[in-house]
């Protein structure tokens, strides 16, 4: 039909040229288009490099991509919407990204399978006879005196060439093979880039991270969403941080169970470099925190607990130490003040003295150079007691008791929101006591309350206890399938590279007659193929 | 080979550049085809491959005579409250539609939600408080450890009754929407069964007053 519209000349464009399937194998196994397609995925790679990219942990939140894209606008204008449209700021993940990667894997793959057939004929049914032209013409056949044809072969064998002859007359032709599936090493190599690629989009696609910071003690959290079908939960038993005597970190390690669906799933230690593994996903060590303190509330009358929480103390205070000495210079006290009130600048808190019974208010607040300190110590209940002002290494007569302020130093502290008893907005904070940690939390009624680990202390309608230290654990979660195909992809590829350059295939032909040899050989430069034509014959005719 | 005439003639010497058309299924589709199934294996693997057990408990059905409204059960004001079944602490099972004809309260909280610990005081609270008055109110722990479940309900003393959703099955069909991954979501259901407030996240003193007052008898 086609051709008869055409008022008889043949049709330039007969069905199988626009069959698509074949349109689209040329298309793939063009290497033009394979080029063109590695250029442009390298360029939009330099854009994602260049250009920002949406943080991950913002992915997904609309109100944070806004925040973010609104920052951006500063920088890019009136482009900024385009782009955001077009997947600049994703290019990544964009579908133009994707779509090109997994384009240039279908090119490789496609391109790879077609070279299949040739290449399989070539191994396992090679052409063992040449035309007599081959061997009589060019530069590249090697001509030596007759030698024995046998004696070739064993030499040739010897040499881990697979070695077939023939004879007509007085000819004998001869063909020998050496790692012939060495020519498979190609497939190796190009399947290697197709798991590179395929492991590269099943990151892009597939992959998941997510950021825990959870405390020894504290309920289990959650991974993911409590909706999503991989939801986990992740339960720290034990955090461990070890450090040398100078601060340095020399360990982190971390008890960890991860349930689903309430049943445990998992157990096992965590560190940076040895994660838990459960489901394709890891838990890695990612942080540690030591200053965390379980808080727990009971309510008196109901005898329920109203308030159970792990206070991260992630600020610090800086409280003064102070040394109390009495008439025989025996030491009385000696501690870090924590701070619990604060006047006029001053941060301290109310003090009773051991064996005196007598209260002062012992602060601290910053001297006029910002690294210096003044001590406030007041009598309370008394206008006409002590209210003096001194700096750091000074000594105050407490009228039989001597107070000397020895420095400052830091404590781990927070502000504490929702406390019962608390109007407001508390503070805690984390102190070395005598005999271990000491938890300071106020103002409880107006008074702070010092909580020794395992004490209850009852203060108004509420029991007060501190459970105790807790340290806490920076767990993340990842799950990237496309490292599989990597590991996998690397392997292949030093395989394909091992196969390329350790295993020197070699195919010669030969023709041995009227006192005469002629042979020609592929594989390798053609001066090497040459020299070991002259040595095989050399060794050959020395065994003769 | 290829040879013409007064040419040397050369060998077919790199079989592996050239590329041989053998059709659409075996140029393109299989190749294709089979990478994306190596890949699709892998991926199997890597997922672990498993399949969930149907245990019996998670959203069932509204028995239409159960159902006051002409629309389907969604969780959303004025839409009859989607059923379910779940397992008690005790064991034992509880079907939401066998509660019609009480004024209930559906809380959805986790050990780890912080918000809900906060509110869990004041909702007992409210429990003992208008138990009296028919009130029921039932926490529904999304995907938790039965033992923390039962040492947290110890310790802050939860008289209300807790039911497990163990695949989360019950709070996607609620489509909860609380601030910390959907918790806490609170639903005030009439006797009808109802919803008629919906709260997600904490639950205040006003919102509990008007959400009582929608769902208690009259002077209730």
């Amino acid at each position: 039909m086609a051709e008869a519209s055409l008022g008889g000349r043949p049709s330039r464009l007969r069905w199988p040229d626009i069959d698509p399937l074949r349109l689209l194998w040329r298309g793939l196994v063009s290497v033009r288009f394979a080029l063109g397609l590695i250029g442009f995925l390298a360029l939009a790679s330099f854009a994602g490099v260049v250009i920002p990219q949406l943080p991950v942990e913002m992915r997904g939140n609309p109100a944070a991509e806004a925040a973010w894209l609104e920052f951006q606008r500063g920088r890019f204008g009136f482009l900024t919407n385009p782009m955001d449209s077009l997947g600049f700021f994703q290019v990544f993940r964009s579908l133009w990204f994707i779509s090109a990667l997994a384009l240039l894997a279908a090119s490789v793959c496609v391109c790879t399978a077609n070279r299949l057939p040739p290449i399989w004929r070539n191994v396992f049914r090679p052409q063992t006879r040449v035309p007599d032209e081959y061997l009589s013409h060019g530069e590249a056949t090697t001509a030596l005196p007759a030698t024995d044809s046998q004696a070739l072969a064993r030499e040739l064998a010897r040499r881990h060439y697979r070695v077939s002859t023939s004879v007509e007359g007085d000819t004998t032709y001869l063909f020998a093979d050496r790692y012939p599936w060495a020519q498979f090493a190609t497939f190796v190599s190009h399947l290697a880039l197709i798991l590179f690629l395929a492991g590269g989009f099943v990151t892009v696609i597939t992959s998941r991270e997510q950021q825990l910071f959870i405390a020894e003690g504290e309920p289990a959290l959650p991974v993911f969403a409590v909706d999503d079908p991989d939801h986990m939960q992740v339960y720290v038993e034990d955090a461990v941080g070890r450090f040398d005597k100078t601060g340095f970190p020399l360990d982190f390690r971390t008890s960890l169970v991860v349930y689903r669906n309430g049943e445990e799933v998992a157990r096992g230690v965590s560190t940076v470099s040895d994660p838990l593994r459960f489901g394709g996903y890891t838990f890695h060590q990612s942080a540690y925190f030591p200053d965390g303190a379980q808080l727990k509330v009971r309510n008196l009358a109901t005898g329920r607990v109203v308030y159970d929480e792990v206070l991260a103390l992630t600020s610090s205070a800086a409280t003064p130490r102070v040394v109390v000495r009495d008439a025989s210079g025996a030491v009385v006290l000696d501690d870090a003040i924590v701070p619990t009130d604060f006047i006029a600048g001053a941060g301290g808190t109310i003090v009773t003295l051991p064996g005196s019974g007598r209260e002062f208010w012992i602060g601290a607040r910053p001297g006029g150079d910002a690294a210096s300190w003044q001590l406030i110590v007041f009598e309370t209940g008394s206008t006409q007691g002590t209210r003096e002002v001194i700096g750091p290494g000074q000594t105050l007569d407490l009228g039989g008791l001597a107070l000397s302020f020895s420095g400052m130093k830091e404590i781990p502290s927070t502000v504490v929101k929702g406390l019962p008893g608390i109007d407001g907005d508390g503070v805690a904070e984390m102190s070395q006591g005598p005999s271990g940690q000491v938890l300071t939390v106020g103002p409880v009624a107006g008074q702070a309350l010092s909580l020794s680990p395992g004490d209850a202390v009852v203060l108004g309608d509420y029991e007060y206890t501190f459970t105790g230290r807790r340290e806490f654990a920076g767990i993340t979660v990842r799950r990237d399938p496309g490292s599989m195909f990597i590991w996998l992809a690397t392997g292949l590829f030093l395989l394909g590279l091992a196969l390329t350059f350790y295993t020197p295939r070699r195919r010669l032909w030969g023709k041995i007659a009227s006192g005469q040899a002629a042979f020609r050989g592929l594989g390798g430069r053609q001066l090497a193929v040459e020299r070991e034509i002259r040595e095989v014959a050399a060794k050959a005719s020395a065994a003769e | 080979m290829t040879m013409n005439q007064d040419e040397t003639p050369e060998l077919e010497s790199r079989p592996q550049g050239r590329r041989e058309w053998s059709g659409g299924l075996r140029s393109i589709v299989l190749p294709i085809g089979l990478v994306v199934a190596i890949v699709a294996a892998l991926l199997y693997i890597q997922s672990g491959g498993g399949s969930s057990e149907d245990d019996g408990f998670g959203t069932v059905a509204l028995p239409e005579a159960l159902n006051p409204t002409s629309l389907t059960p969604n969780a959303r004001d004025g839409r009859a409250a989607p059923d379910f079944v779940l397992r008690q602490l005790d064991g034992d099972p509880l079907r939401l539609s066998d509660l019609q004809g009480k004024p209930l309260i559906v809380n959805f909280w986790a050990t780890w939600c912080a918000s809900c610990r906060a509110e869990i005081p004041d909702l007992i609270q409210l429990y003992e408080d208008q138990e009296s008055n028919g009130l029921v109110l039932i926490g529904v722990n999304l995907r938790e450890n039965e033992a923390a479940v039962r040492s947290f309900v110890a310790d802050f003393g939860i008289t209300y009754p807790v039911l497990f959703d163990r695949d989360g099955d019950v709070a996607a069909t609620w489509r909860i929407g609380g601030p910390n991954q959907g918790i806490p979501s609170t639903y005030f259901i009439d006797r009808r069964g109802v919803v008629r407030k919906v709260v997600f996240g904490t639950v205040t003193a006003k919102q509990a007053a008007e959400g009582l007052s929608l769902i208690l008898p009259e002077g209730g």
